[in-house]
C-alpha cells in the first residue's frame, strides 16, 4: 500500500497538517492533523510499504516496544483508509 | 485592440477589463467602478469562434470547472458556460498581472446584456496575489470593526449578520463571500461582488476584530478555539484551488497568521437578541 499522490505535509501550529491536493482532493477535503509518528508514517507512504515494513520503520527510528510500533501503525493505516487515501493492491 | 474597457477596485485592487466589444458591465460589479489608470490586474476579453482544444487531459476536474496546464500557463474551463457551437468560456490567469477572458462569440449577446462577469476571474487566485482569499461568511461593522460571520450554508450566518443590524446598529457589509487581506501585520474585511442571494454589494472595508461560526442552538454559547482547531474550521469555508499546491501553501500561511492574531469563536445561538448581546461583551466587554 501508498499513499494517493498530491499530499502535502506541512507543520502549523505545533501539528503536523496533510493537505489533499490534486488527485487526494478529489477522494478527500478537508485537513487532516497528526502528531510527529503520524507524519513519519505519513512520509514513509510516499513508497510502498506493508503494516510490518511501517512496523520495522518505526523500530528502527524511534525508542518503542514492538507492540507500540504495531498499534501506531495500525490506527495510522486505518484512519489513511477511511480518509480514501490509501492506493491498496487489489483496490 | 479593445474598443470598450472599464475598471473596478476589488478589496482595494485596481482590477481593468478590455473587451472587443461595448458591453453591459454586470451590476454586481457597479458599486466597485473605478478609474482605469491605476489598474494592478488587467483582465482581456477575446471572443472564441470555435472550441479551444486542449492536447492533454485536465490536471483537474470537479462539478462545472475544468483545469489545464499548459506549458506553465493554467486554462480554467467553465463547463457550463457552454455555447450552442460547444465552445465555454476559459480563464488564463498571467504571472504578470495580464489575464485573458476568453468568451464564446455565440454567447456573446448574453454577455453584451448581463453576466456574471466575476465569477470568472478565479477571483481566489486572484486575491492570493494580494495577500487575500474569500471566505465563506458575512461581515458586519460594528462600532469601526468588523466582525465575520462564517460556516456553510444555512447555519444561521445571515441570521446573526442581521440581529447584529437589528440590535447593535451594525452594517453589514457583504452577505456570502467576504474578501480577506493581510495589509501589513493587520487583517482586514472587504465587501465584494460574491454576496450570494443577500444582494449587499458595498466596496468598504474593515479591521477584522473577530471571526465567529454560528451553529443554531436550543442555547446561547460562546466559545474561543484554540488556533488549530480555529483553521480547521476555517480553510472549510475558504474557496481554493486543490490543484495548485502552490496556492494551498501560500492560503495556509495566511490562515496560520490570521488564527493567531484574529480570535476565532464558536456561538452555539438562537435567532434572538441574546446571541448579540453575549458576543458583543465578548468582543467589546460591553461599552
Amino acid at each position: 500500500m501508498r499513499l494517493v499522490e498530491g499530499l502535502m505535509l506541512r507543520q502549523m501550529l505545533n501539528e503536523w497538517i496533510a493537505v489533499p491536493c490534486g488527485e487526494s482532493a478529489l477522494r478527500m477535503s478537508g485537513l487532516i492533523s497528526m502528531n510527529e509518528t503520524g507524519a513519519f508514517l505519513f512520509s514513509a507512504l510516499k513508497e510502498e510499504h506493508t503494516e510490518a515494513s511501517l512496523k520495522n520503520l518505526l523500530l528502527e527510528t524511534y525508542d518503542t516496544t514492538e507492540e507500540i510500533a504495531a498499534r501506531d501503525v495500525q490506527l495510522f493505516v486505518e484512519r489513511m483508509r477511511r480518509a480514501n487515501l490509501l492506493v491498496e493492491e487489489g483496490s | 485592440m479593445s474598443s470598450f474597457s472599464f475598471a473596478v477596485e476589488i478589496a482595494g485592487i485596481p482590477i481593468a477589463f478590455e473587451a472587443p466589444r461595448p458591453m453591459a458591465i454586470p451590476p454586481e460589479l457597479q458599486p466597485f467602478l473605478t478609474d482605469c489608470a491605476s489598474a494592478q490586474e488587467v483582465y482581456e476579453i477575446r471572443l472564441l469562434h470555435e472550441p479551444m482544444v486542449f492536447h492533454s487531459a485536465p490536471v483537474y476536474k470537479a462539478t462545472g470547472l475544468a483545469v489545464y496546464a499548459c506549458g506553465g500557463t493554467s486554462y480554467r474551463e467553465f463547463l457550463h458556460l457552454r455555447a450552442r457551437d460547444g465552445s465555454t468560456a476559459l480563464c488564463c490567469l498571467g504571472s504578470s498581472g495580464r489575464h485573458t477572458l476568453y468568451i464564446p462569440e455565440a454567447d456573446w449577446a448574453r454577455y453584451e446584456r448581463n453576466c456574471s462577469l466575476s465569477a470568472l476571474l478565479a477571483p481566489e487566485a486572484l486575491f492570493l496575489r494580494h495577500d487575500g482569499f474569500l471566505l465563506h461568511s458575512s461581515v458586519i461593522r460594528a462600532k469601526g470593526r468588523g466582525i465575520l460571520f462564517s460556516g456553510p450554508s444555512g447555519v444561521g450566518k445571515s441570521t446573526q449578520a442581521e440581529l447584529w443590524q437589528l440590535h447593535q446598529g451594525a452594517e453589514i457589509l457583504n452577505g456570502d463571500r467576504c474578501v480577506i487581506r493581510k495589509l501589513g501585520d493587520r487583517f482586514y474585511g472587504y465587501g465584494s461582488p460574491y454576496c450570494g442571494s443577500s444582494g449587499i454589494y458595498r466596496r468598504e472595508q474593515v479591521p477584522i476584530c473577530a471571526i465567529v461560526l454560528p451553529l443554531h442552538a436550543p442555547e446561547n454559547r460562546l466559545e474561543r478555539l484554540k488556533p488549530d482547531a480555529a483553521l480547521r474550521r476555517l480553510y472549510r469555508e475558504c474557496l481554493v484551488n486543490l490543484w495548485d499546491p502552490a496556492f494551498m501553501s501560500k492560503l495556509l500561511d495566511l490562515l496560520q497568521e490570521l488564527v493567531l492574531r484574529v480570535p476565532v469563536y464558536a456561538l452555539s445561538c438562537r435567532p434572538d437578541a441574546r446571541a448579540t448581546e453575549l458576543l458583543e461583551q465578548e468582543i467589546f466587554g460591553g461599552k
